[in-house]
């Protein structure tokens, strides 16, 4: 009986909702409790930044404090999207700057954000305090600079993973002397040197400072010198990880290392000299998080580094650790949650390390919490897959690549659908998976039956018929996102299933068989997805309708088809949708 | 395995009868729809028998293994293995400081030289004459010179200035034996199963 509480109170119980499900579920079940939660929404999660336009969010939302956005597709990462297709932030900020003064983070993904962008935001938002730019890229370091100089309240400034065009490290001398807010600086993306001593000095003053990522420029003789200022630390990221082997280097770091009683998670070690690791073992025992995955480093250095580490959770690490070296992970860190391994030499003829199945099978059998890996390696079994599957049945993620495309089962040459048939049988709770080797529409028969809890799936050179695809979308209920490369799926399946689009975040099909005409028939049917026709050969129109397009992504939305489109993307049916609306 | 399937483009929750109503609604523009690829134009219901796609013809499966040469830059396929350019490029720096700097992108195990490496695709560098950058192009995507041509023009026309009309440019390709051949004197097919890769070049040079 909504009109038993005063609005007040509802306000103050649903303060009490983080998820944005339980706030939208909320919202659905009645007028009143949909405006008391539209009002008293302070974080927004937009998964597409075209499944919605920032006018919808802002009407719907007033007093948002936090947004976080994603934009591009995720084989974004591997340059299946050409430059120019689209996501760009500056529409978002130049709304909210009007509307949202009061915004407090931007937590951005694959978003193409420019200087101007950031300059408005570092000038419209007073009270602005977060700021996380992932693998996002079309800005500088001026627009760093920018952001230094005018958010005085701010405490993150993380740029994990984004390109950055580096004009220079200056820009880090732009928070003012009397900036003291600092709780996370993540700038291992760049390139130059910024002034060592600016940095020291901000260090110095930001007593809350939890997180320091440095870049590589930074000289390993220099951390000694920020560690001493900064022993609250919970994460740190060194620089290059190198310099001659000098006895008054080892020991400051031993040292500075030493004062550092919270550092739980490091990272960084580019050209890592094997020396200086043991210069960090004095830490090891309460790490719980390290990225060695720059480390070029043998085995037997891993090994020893890693054995002093028993409270491991997370580890990312090359594939120079080797089988040995994951037998010893998994002998001394049984708390091993993540694991990532990745390649060193991916595009050898030859292998050039002893990792193979067996490492995976080593770890999996080792390590009882483990839930979440991603894998590169260049031979793979059935037989190692079942005995993953029956090992860790408690995988949430798996993420598995083998390097050569459709690989065979290397004992039996068989494809590997029984192999990840177990994975997904098994793996009752699996929201992630990414599927590598010779694979036929077996293996989707499999996954569409049990793989129920599945939102991500990743699917390349795999499969024989549009069956396979039918069995994807037809059987995985929670499935979000569908993501395929190089299958041979026509529209059968897509055209079958059209209805499940609209149940789902998006769908990437490149190199497939979809053609232009069927293309056009999902715009039609379905006036809710925006079916994106990507296409660098020229206009569809000057191909037969049965020439299949190169590239094919749709998604949900309430904002149409978009405004912004470059000359190689075509929403299909627009004409359709605009009459309608 | 026959598989018969009668689809419809319909919400997840509806009542057969409700597919029924909904899918006469939609016959009168399926065949306003004239596409012959969609072989059964009631669109919506769509009976299939589970059998891999028609479109997979014979030609695919041809294996080009005769041609043991290697060359270091048509054999690669765009964003595989999956890994972003942060980590590319660090191992890149690495195989330049460690390995003499000659680091081939090459794809493991590729004994062919047009880099498909898979059924879908048959991807062929393209060079023009006077741009710095090949590109890649798959050769499936057509079938005809005309088209192909057509297309190629476009491309390169990012980075010169093009006559559109294209009287201007020759199109070589060079085929199994190594020999460079014009693109056009030979069927369509025939192309397909010897073209290892391409330049265009222009007339009054």
């Amino acid at each position: 009986m909504a009109y038993s509480f005063p609005e007040e109170v509802l306000e103050y119980v649903f303060a009490f909702l983080s998820s944005d499900k339980d706030r939208n579920a909320v919202s659905l079940v009645c007028k009143s409790w949909y405006e008391i939660e539209r009002w008293c929404r302070r974080r927004i999660f937009i998964g597409n930044c075209y499944a919605v336009s920032p006018q919808i969010v802002i009407r719907r939302f007033p007093e948002v404090r936090a947004v976080k956005i994603k934009g591009k597709p995720h084989f974004a990462d591997f340059n299946l999207v050409p430059e120019g297709w689209g996501a760009y932030l500056y529409p978002w900020i130049s709304a909210m700057a009007r509307s949202y003064p009061w915004l407090e983070e931007i937590k951005l993904k694959r978003m193409v954000v420019t200087d101007e962008s950031l300059e408005l935001i570092s000038k419209s938002f007073k009270n602005f305090k977060v700021l996380v730019l992932s693998s996002c890229e079309g800005f500088t370091t001026d627009g760093l600079a920018s952001i230094a100089a005018n958010c005085r309240n701010l405490r993150e400034l993380d740029l994990r993973e984004s390109e950055v065009e580096d004009l220079s490290g200056h820009w880090l001398s732009h928070f003012p002397d009397n900036f003291t807010s600092l709780v996370s600086l993540n700038m291992s993306c760049l390139g130059s040197e910024v002034s060592f001593s600016a940095l020291e000095r901000l260090v110095s003053r930001c007593p809350n400072l939890k997180t320091l990522r440095l870049n590589r420029a930074v000289p390993v003789e220099k951390l000694p010198s920020l560690l001493r200022r900064a022993p609250q630390l919970v994460e740190f990221g060194t620089g290059a990880y190198s310099a001659e082997i000098q006895t008054d280097i080892f020991s400051n770091l031993v040292e500075a290392f030493s004062g550092c009683k919270h550092l739980k998670s490091l990272s960084g070690f580019w050209d890592v000299v094997p020396a200086y690791l043991p210069a960090m073992y004095n830490v090891c025992s309460r790490i719980t998080s390290l990225n060695l995955s720059y480390a070029t480093v043998q085995s037997p250095d891993l090994v020893e580094l890693i054995s002093q580490c028993p409270n491991l959770k997370c580890l990312w690490v090359l594939d120079y650790i080797e089988d040995a070296g994951l037998k010893a992970l998994s002998s001394y860190c049984k708390d091993l949650q993540e694991l990532r391994v990745f390649p060193s030499d991916p595009y050898g003829a030859e292998p050039n390390v002893s990792l193979t199945e067996q490492g995976l099978v080593t770890v999996s059998a080792g390590c009882p919490k483990l839930q979440s890996v991603l894998y590169f390696c260049r031979q793979m079994s059935n037989a190692a897959l079942i005995a993953i599957a029956r090992n860790r049945p408690n995988f949430i993620r798996f993420r598995l690549c083998i390097i050569e495309p459709q690989a065979p089962d290397y004992l039996t040459l068989e494809p590997l659908d029984t192999g990840f048939g177990a994975i997904v049988e098994n793996c009752k709770e699996l929201r992630r998976l990414s599927l590598s080797g010779l694979l036929t529409d077996r293996v989707f028969e499999y996954i569409g039956t049990h793989a129920k809890k599945l939102e991500m799936l990743s699917i390349a050179f795999a499969g024989d018929s549009d069956l396979g695809l039918h069995h994807v979308l037809s059987g995985c209920e929670s499935l979000r996102k569908l993501e395929i490369r190089d299958c041979p799926f026509g529209h059968k399946a897509l055209l079958a299933n059209a209805a499940k689009l609209e149940t789902m975040r998006s769908l990437w099909m490149s190199s497939c068989s979809v053609s232009y005409g069927a293309c056009k028939l999902l715009g039609q049917k379905m006036p809710r997805l925006n079916v994106e026709v990507i296409d660098e050969r020229g206009s569809p129109n000057s191909r037969p309708e049965t020439c299949p397009v190169e590239k094919l992504y749709v998604y949900r939305t309430v904002a149409g088809p978009r405004v912004d489109k470059p000359d190689f993307v075509w929403t299909m049916d627009e004409d359709a949708a605009l009459r309608l609306s | 395995m026959l598989m018969e399937l009668e689809l419809g483009l319909a919400l997840p929750n509806q009542t057969p009868v409700d597919i029924k109503r909904h899918i006469k609604q939609k016959r009168e523009s399926a065949e306003a729809f004239d596409n012959g690829e969609i072989e059964n134009k009631k669109l919506c219901l769509l009976l299939w028998s589970g059998q891999p796609n028609e479109e997979e013809d014979d030609r695919r499966g041809s294996q080009r293994t005769d041609n043991k040469r290697i060359n270091e830059e048509e054999n690669i396929i765009v964003g595989w293995p999956p890994i972003n350019s942060m980590r590319k490029e660090l191992l890149h720096h690495h195989h330049q400081q460690y390995h003499g700097g000659n680091w081939i992108a090459r794809f493991p195990g590729r004994d062919n030289n047009n880099g498909a490496r898979n059924r879908m695709s048959l991807l062929v560098k393209v060079k023009m004459e006077g741009v710095a950058i090949g590109r890649k192009i798959d050769l499936r995507l057509f079938n005809s010179y005309q088209a192909l041509k057509h297309t190629l023009l476009h491309m390169f026309s990012k980075y010169l200035k093009i006559d559109r009309n294209g009287t201007e440019y020759t199109v070589l390709y060079q085929d199994k034996e190594g020999d460079w051949l014009l693109a056009g004197d030979v069927p369509w097919e025939t192309f397909m199963e010897s073209v290892q890769r391409m330049e265009i070049l222009r007339n009054d040079s």
